[in-house]
């Protein structure tokens, strides 16, 4: 299993927030805040797939956003392939002198929450997106030469008789053939037209994709067919992947480390095989219970969540999980907790485990 | 065990500009009283349809062309096709009911929860609901001694809905204003019933709930909605729609839980409908596999995933993303309906297709007690 530290890291967010912020009254004032990124500390490392669960409106998909600066956090900082020194610098920088004038210079020059549009447009050849719904992040005014094209004439990378060679290579590479250059997203069944997506976004050979939930809006069989492709791919081309997904046993097939969020907060940490066989906290359990099991002679017991999910607007005092928590003692609504290293590369933040 | 629906050789089209697409081709299909079906298969592939059909609910181009629907009633057995339109409003939402898929879409936006779930009471539940009224006027007559003359004035007003509901002078009587406030009365019996409803749904602070409009309650609170309209009349029938796919995992595993309980406390039988393997082998005693418009496999539960006997199920259950196992993705794509391969459906994409696969088509055939298998494979070993 890869662990954080055996691996170089590829990326690192430290404390991560992304806040939206919610308008109204006379003159749209700032009435409040979405917290839907809050505090996420992450590292993920070269050439894993790093797993990332948690209901619906817990902030995985702006998460996933923003370390690739499609967002830009409100505080907080990301890090991608910053050589190992000078990340250790800049640690040793922020633990003693914080306002620094060396720190803020480094941190303009390497840290990505702090790069302006054009700064961005080289780093961008190297991460990539590929969304949930390709019948609507895929153009159908536009030919599959053109979908899969576009990020390399934007990039400057091909033109001409070289582009449509990438192009036709990238669509072998995703297992479509020569046959679909000229054709339009709408004549592609689902399962294809997210080959195309695929193919899109690794036409400039990207090191870090973030794949949002690509697996939610096929069937079964075809599910299985592209979580294949996106195996072979990241082998072939040593891909790294941040993979976002509310379909856990998808999650658990294909990450290497998988984290857990709840309301904008990882929750827990761990290794793919650790947090399936042996969850720690209380809601990493509640939720890997409730997955179905395809087999009929396995009976479990499901642990069933009372109430709903907290609202990131005015997420609960303390630990954020307490308004549902079974096990919740009077110091998880006060305290928030941290996120804590229980053993081989697995944290937790629970008040419990800390005893 | 008697069998509650049978379906009978449904053949259905849609009439599209694009051709004529074979939507059901000859499915056969029962439900036991008590049971639990489960119905599974890619997109597309009829599921959906099956389940609207028991209802007649077809949308526009689709036509049933053959086959036979019977359902049996407390009373009788009644083919559901043959029907004229009154006899099946009587049906739908008393003894077959249906749960949407999308509970945002199934509800109406402008009406309150309360609004919606009554719809049901009211019109299959009247009677029962208008004699509830008039034993609290009698309460109330026997109690009060000021206001008994506008008292006896709604008794005889509820007497008369309870003989004759579609009399004229009710109607005029609802359209004046003031004067049509004894409905009222009703409507707090009509309320008291809906929150009853609601709370067996374990919403909870159904009082609440019943005066919030759709979009003010989450997903997993429309959802119970949508069960609550649809188990108001204690259906005989229930399909389930996919029911959880909107859902998250908790929420899901939540409503499955009360679907579970519901079922057995109201003794219904429930045809679920999903592309989820797991929830049927959670949820389901037996499951009907369905590839392209046909059924491929009908059996027991653990049969079916122990003991598999066509080729497209035991691909679909190889499939299944497990960890530590190796699965396989099931070779090329679902076959276009308006031209479907000839013969078999699956044997463009069948391992094992044969010569005689592409030209005829399978019966569907018992090959083990309680097993049915429509394969010339199966068949031709039993033989």
């Amino acid at each position: 299993m890869l662990g954080a530290n055996k691996m170089s890291t590829l990326l690192e967010t430290d404390k991560l927030k992304k806040f939206f912020p919610l308008r109204g009254g006379v003159f749209r004032r700032r009435i409040g805040e979405v917290r839907a990124v809050d505090t996420v500390s992450l590292k993920i490392s070269k050439g894993e797939c790093f797993g990332l669960v948690g209901e619906s409106g817990c902030g995985k998909t702006t998460f996933g956003k923003t370390v690739i600066r499609l967002l830009k956090p409100t505080e907080g900082h990301i890090y991608f392939d910053v050589p190992r020194d000078i990340k250790e610098e800049i640690e040793k920088l922020e633990k003693s002198n914080p306002n620094s004038g060396r720190l803020e210079k480094l941190r303009r020059k390497y840290a990505l929450s702090t790069f302006g549009e054009r700064k961005l447009r080289p780093i961008r050849r190297k991460m990539q997106i590929v969304y949930q719904d390709p019948s609507r992040s895929l153009n159908p005014r536009m030919l599959v030469k053109d979908l899969v094209g576009e990020p390399l004439i934007v990039q400057k990378l091909a033109k001409g008789i070289e582009l449509k060679k990438r192009v036709l290579e990238m669509l072998g590479k995703v297992g479509l053939t020569d046959r679909h250059y000229y054709r339009y997203p709408h004549e592609f069944s689902g399962g294809q037209r997210q080959r195309i997506a695929i193919a899109r976004a690794l036409a400039i050979n990207p090191e870090f994709v973030v794949l949002d939930e690509p697996t939610s809006s096929v069937d079964v069989s075809v599910r299985a067919q592209l979580l294949d492709l996106f195996e072979d791919l990241q082998k072939e081309l040593g891909l790294t992947y941040l993979f976002i997904s509310h379909d856990l046993s998808v999650v658990e097939c294909i990450s290497h480390r998988v984290a857990v969020m709840y309301v904008g907060k990882v929750v827990e940490l761990a290794d793919t095989e650790a947090i399936f066989k042996r969850p720690v906290h209380p809601y990493s359990r509640a939720l890997i219970s409730s997955i179905p099991i395809a087999d009929p002679t396995v009976s479990k017991e499901k642990i069933l969540l009372k109430g709903q999910v907290p609202s990131p607007v005015n997420p609960p005092r303390g630990c954020r999980f307490h308004t549902r928590c079974d096990v919740a003692i009077e110091i998880c609504r006060k305290e928030e907790p941290e996120l804590i290293d229980i053993g081989k590369g697995h944290y937790v933040a629970c008040h419990l485990i800390k005893k | 065990m008697g069998k509650i629906l049978e379906i009978e050789d449904l053949v259905l089209r849609f009439y599209t500009y694009e051709g004529v697409v074979k939507a059901l081709e000859g499915i056969n299909l029962f439900v036991e009283e008590g049971e639990t079906l489960g119905v599974v298969g890619e997109t597309g592939c009829g599921k959906t349809m099956t389940g609207l059909s028991i209802f007649n609910l077809i949308p526009s181009p689709g036509q049933i062309e053959a086959g036979k629907i019977f359902l049996q009633t407390r009373d009788e057995r009644i083919d559901l096709l043959s029907q004229k339109e009154d006899v099946l409003r009587e049906v739908r939402g008393k003894s077959v009911s249906m749960i949407f898929q999308e509970p945002s879409s199934a509800l109406n936006p402008v009406y309150t929860v309360n609004d919606q779930v009554s719809e049901a009471f009211m019109v299959h539940q009247k009677e029962e609901l208008v004699k509830n009224t008039l034993e609290g006027l009698e309460k109330d007559l026997k109690k009060e001694s000021g206001k008994k003359f506008f008292y006896r004035l709604e008794k005889r007003i509820f007497e008369k809905m309870l003989k004759n509901p579609e009399s004229f002078s009710l109607k005029i009587l609802s359209r004046i204003p003031f004067v049509r406030i004894y409905e009222n009365r009703l409507k707090t019996e009509l309320r008291g019933a809906v929150v009853e409803i609601l709370r067996e749904m374990e919403i909870p602070d159904p009082e609440r709930v019943a005066d919030m409009y759709p979009h003010e309650l989450s997903g997993g609170m429309q959802q119970r909605v949508v069960i609550a309209m649809a188990l108001a009349c204690n259906p005989q029938l229930l399909v389930a729609d996919e029911p959880t796919t909107s859902l998250d995992v908790t929420i899901q595993a939540r409503i499955l839980d009360l679907i579970k309980r519901l079922k057995a406390r109201f003794k219904s039988s429930v045809i679920f409908i999903t592309h989820d393997m797991g929830i049927i082998a959670e949820m389901s005693d037996r499951v009907a596999v369905m590839y392209a418009g046909t059924i491929c496999e009908v059996a027991d539960v653990v049969e079916i995933f122990k003991r598999p006997l066509h080729p497209y199920t035991k691909a679909l259950i190889v499939s299944i993303p497990r960890p530590g196992e190796e699965y396989k993705s099931i070779e090329g794509t679902v076959p276009n309906l308006i031209e479907p391969p000839t013969g078999c459906r699956f044997h463009t994409r069948c391992p094992m297709a044969m010569e005689v696969c592409q030209k005829i088509r399978p019966k569907i055939a018992e090959v083990k007690k309680n097993h049915f298998v429509s394969c010339h494979l199966c068949s031709e070993q039993t033989k």
